[in-house]
C-alpha cells in the first residue's frame, strides 16, 4: 500500500512540475464554465446540468491525454525498467499511477464546485440549486471519469507510444459509449448485452437526476477494476515476451 | 576461499529463446558471494538476455535460475541493485528527490533514507549537485546517479550493464574507482562490459558468451596466465646466439631486438645459452596475455599473439 502511495505521490508531483496539469485543468474549467453559464443563463434555472452533460464528452478527450503518458512514456524513456527493478508489484505500479491521475481529476472537479457556489450566491434567495442531484452528478462524473481514466491507464500499458495509447483509449471509450446504439443491429442476447455495457446511457443519466442505484455504481467500479486488472496483466506480460 | 562462499547466482541449463532465436543456450554459471564476475561477449552474444533474466524482466524458456538460493526472482530482487546500460530517470526531479522515491519503493526506513542518500551522493561525488534537476546533469553524472540508485537499498548483489559505456576517459575512471571501492567492501558484482580493461581490473572471474553459449569462464588470473611464457631482455643478443636458440626448436620464439619471448619450460636453457654467449641479462619476467587476447581468441577465434605484458606490470 505504501508503494502505491509513493508512486501516486511521485506521479502527482510529475503532473504539477510540468505545465500539462495546469493547461488541462484550465481547459477543463473554461469549457465546463461555458456550458455551465450557457445552461444557467439560457434557461434561467439553478442547475449544473449543462456542465454535467458536457463532462462525458470532455473526458472522452481529456482522460486519454491525462493518462497516456503514465506507463507508455515510462516504457519509451526506459524509466519503467528502473521502476520494475524496485521490489514493487505490477499492481502497485498500475494502481499508484491510476490513483495519481484520479486525484488530479478530482481536483479538477472540485474546482467546478465554484459554479455551484455561484448558483447558491445568486439564486439562493429563490430557493437556490437543489444540491442532491448536483452531488449525485458529481458522484456520477467521478465514476464516469474514473472509468475513462482506467481505460487510459490500460491502453498506456499496451504501447511505448503515448499517442498510440491515447488513440486506442478514445477508440475503446467510444466503442463502449456507442455500444447501446447497436442494440437494434444485433438482435437478441448480444444486442441486449451491448445495451447493458453502454458506458453513459442510463447509468450516468440515472446519477445525473439524483438516482444513486447500487447497480450503476457497481457497473462503473466493475469497469474500473477490469481495465486496471488488464493493465496489470499487460505490464506482467512483458516478462513472457 | 571465494569458491567456498555460498552461491549467489546459479544458472543451470538455462535457455532463453525469442521466437526462433536462441539468445541463451544451456547456460551453466555460478557466481559466489563476494565474487566480482565479468560477463563478456559481442553484441548479441546473450549478455543482455541474461541480465534481463536475472532481473526478472523476462522468464527463461527452460532451465533453472536461482538467486540467493531462491527461484522466486521477485523476492530476490529486493536484494539486487541494478544499473542499466543507460539509466533513465524522470529528469524533472533532483538526484535527492529521485533517490528518495526509489528508496521508499525499496523499503528503506524513512529515518535512514536521508543519511543513506547523503552517503551515496558522497560516494558517487554528487553532493554538490544533489539538489539540481537531473536534466542539468552530464551523462557521467547521470550514470553516477544510476549507481547510487542501484545501491540505495544496500543490495547484496550488484548487476551492472555497461557501467561506463559512452563516458569520456575521466568519467570511466570515476566509475571504475567507485566500483573498485564496492568490490573492496565485498559486494558481489556481475559486470557486463565491453571495456576489457575495466573487467580485468574489477573482476575476479570472467565468462565469455558467444552466440548464447558460455564458451569460456574462469578466474581472470588463470585465463591470462595460460600463456606460460617468459620474456628475457638482454643488453645485446648476437646473431650467433639467436641461431643457437633457434636450434632448440622451441614452440614459441619471438625475437624483437634485445628481447626474447620463450616458453617458461625452456627459459633456463635459453638463459644459459645467453650467458654462455656473453649477453648481460637485464630482466626476465613471466608474461601473461591481455584479456583482449583471450577475448578475441575465444569470441572470434583470432589466434593468440605472443603476449607483450610482463606479469609484474
Amino acid at each position: 500500500m505504501s508503494d502505491t502511495a509513493t508512486i501516486a505521490g511521485k506521479e502527482l508531483r510529475s503532473y504539477f512540475t510540468s505545465p500539462v496539469a495546469y493547461v488541462l485543468t484550465a481547459a477543463f474549467l473554461v469549457l465546463n464554465g461555458i456550458f455551465f453559464a450557457g445552461q444557467a443563463i439560457g434557461s434561467s434555472t439553478a442547475t449544473m446540468d449543462g456542465m454535467f452533460r458536457t463532462i462525458p464528452v470532455l473526458m472522452l478527450l481529456l482522460a486519454p491525454i491525462l493518462s497516456m503518458r503514465l506507463i507508455a512514456e515510462e516504457q519509451r524513456s526506459g524509466t519503467l525498467e528502473l521502476l520494475l527493478t524496485s521490489p514493487v508489484s505490477d499492481a502497485a505500479v498500475v494502481v499508484g499511477k491510476y490513483l495519481a491521475v484520479l486525484i488530479l481529476y478530482i481536483v479538477m472537479l472540485l474546482f467546478t464546485l465554484f459554479y455551484g457556489l455561484l448558483l447558491q450566491l445568486y439564486a439562493g434567495s429563490q430557493g437556490g440549486p437543489i444540491w442532491g442531484p448536483i452531488l449525485s452528478s458529481y458522484f456520477g462524473a467521478l465514476l464516469l471519469g474514473g472509468t475513462f481514466l482506467a481505460i487510459g491507464v490500460f491502453t498506456s500499458s499496451l504501447t511505448d507510444n503515448p499517442a498510440v495509447g491515447a488513440f486506442i483509449a478514445v477508440a475503446i471509450t467510444l466503442a463502449l459509449w456507442l455500444a447501446g446504439n447497436f442494440q437494434s443491429v444485433f438482435q437478441g442476447a448480444f444486442g441486449t448485452f451491448l445495451n447493458q455495457i453502454a458506458i453513459t446511457d442510463r447509468y450516468y443519466n440515472n446519477l445525473m437526476v439524483g438516482v444513486v442505484a447500487l447497480k450503476d455504481v457497481i457497473y462503473y467500479l466493475s469497469l474500473i477494476v477490469i481495465f486496471l486488472f488488464m493493465a496489470i496483466q499487460s505490464l506482467g506480460s512483458r516478462r513472457w515476451r | 576461499m571465494k569458491m567456498q562462499a555460498p552461491p549467489i547466482i546459479e544458472c543451470i541449463n538455462l535457455n532463453k529463446s525469442y521466437d526462433r532465436i536462441h539468445a541463451l543456450s544451456n547456460l551453466n554459471l555460478t557466481v559466489h558471494q563476494g565474487e566480482s564476475f565479468g560477463l563478456l561477449g559481442e553484441n548479441g552474444a546473450g549478455k543482455s538476455s541474461l541480465v534481463r533474466l536475472l532481473m526478472g524482466f523476462t522468464f527463461p524458456s527452460s532451465g533453472q535460475l536461482r538467486i540467493f538460493d531462491d527461484a522466486n526472482l521477485g523476492r530476490a530482487r529486493q536484494r539486487i541493485g541494478y544499473l542499466p546500460e543507460q539509466p533513465q530517470f524522470d529528469r524533472r526531479f533532483s538526484a535527492v528527490q529521485y533517490l528518495g522515491y526509489l528508496g521508499k519503493l525499496a523499503g528503506v526506513p524513512s529515518d535512514e533514507l536521508r543519511p543513506r542518500i547523503a552517503d551515496l551522493l558522497e560516494l558517487v561525488g554528487l553532493t554538490a549537485a544533489a539538489d539540481r534537476h537531473i536534466s542539468t546533469y552530464s551523462k557521467g553524472m547521470t550514470q553516477r546517479v544510476g549507481i547510487a540508485a542501484a545501491l540505495i537499498h544496500k543490495p547484496a548483489l550488484l548487476i551492472l550493464d555497461e557501467p561506463s559505456a559512452g563516458l569520456d576517459p575521466g568519467g570511466q575512471w570515476d566509475i571504475r574507482n567507485i566500483l573498485a571501492r564496492l568490490r573492496a567492501e565485498g559486494v558481489t558484482m556481475l559486470l557486463c562490459s565491453h571495456q576489457l580493461v575495466e573487467v580485468e581490473d574489477l573482476c575476479d572471474t570472467v565468462g565469455i558468451l558467444r552466440r548464447g553459449e558460455l564458451v569460456r569462464s574462469g578466474a581472470v588470473s588463470d585465463l591470462l596466465n595460460l600463456a606460460n611464457l617468459v620474456e628475457i631482455v638482454a643488453d645485446e643478443i648476437s646473431a650467433i646466439t639467436i641461431t643457437r636458440i633457434q636450434a632448440m626448436e622451441l614452440n614459441t620464439l619471438d625475437v624483437d631486438g634485445n628481447r626474447l619471448v620463450v616458453p617458461a619450460a625452456a627459459s633456463q636453457r635459453v638463459l644459459q645459452t645467453l650467458l654462455e654467449e656473453g649477453a648481460r641479462i637485464i630482466s626476465m619476467n613471466p608474461l601473461r596475455r591481455s584479456l583482449q587476447d583471450v577475448y578475441l581468441q575465444v569470441s572470434r577465434g583470432v589466434p593468440t599473439k605472443v603476449p607483450t605484458r610482463p606479469i609484474t606490470r
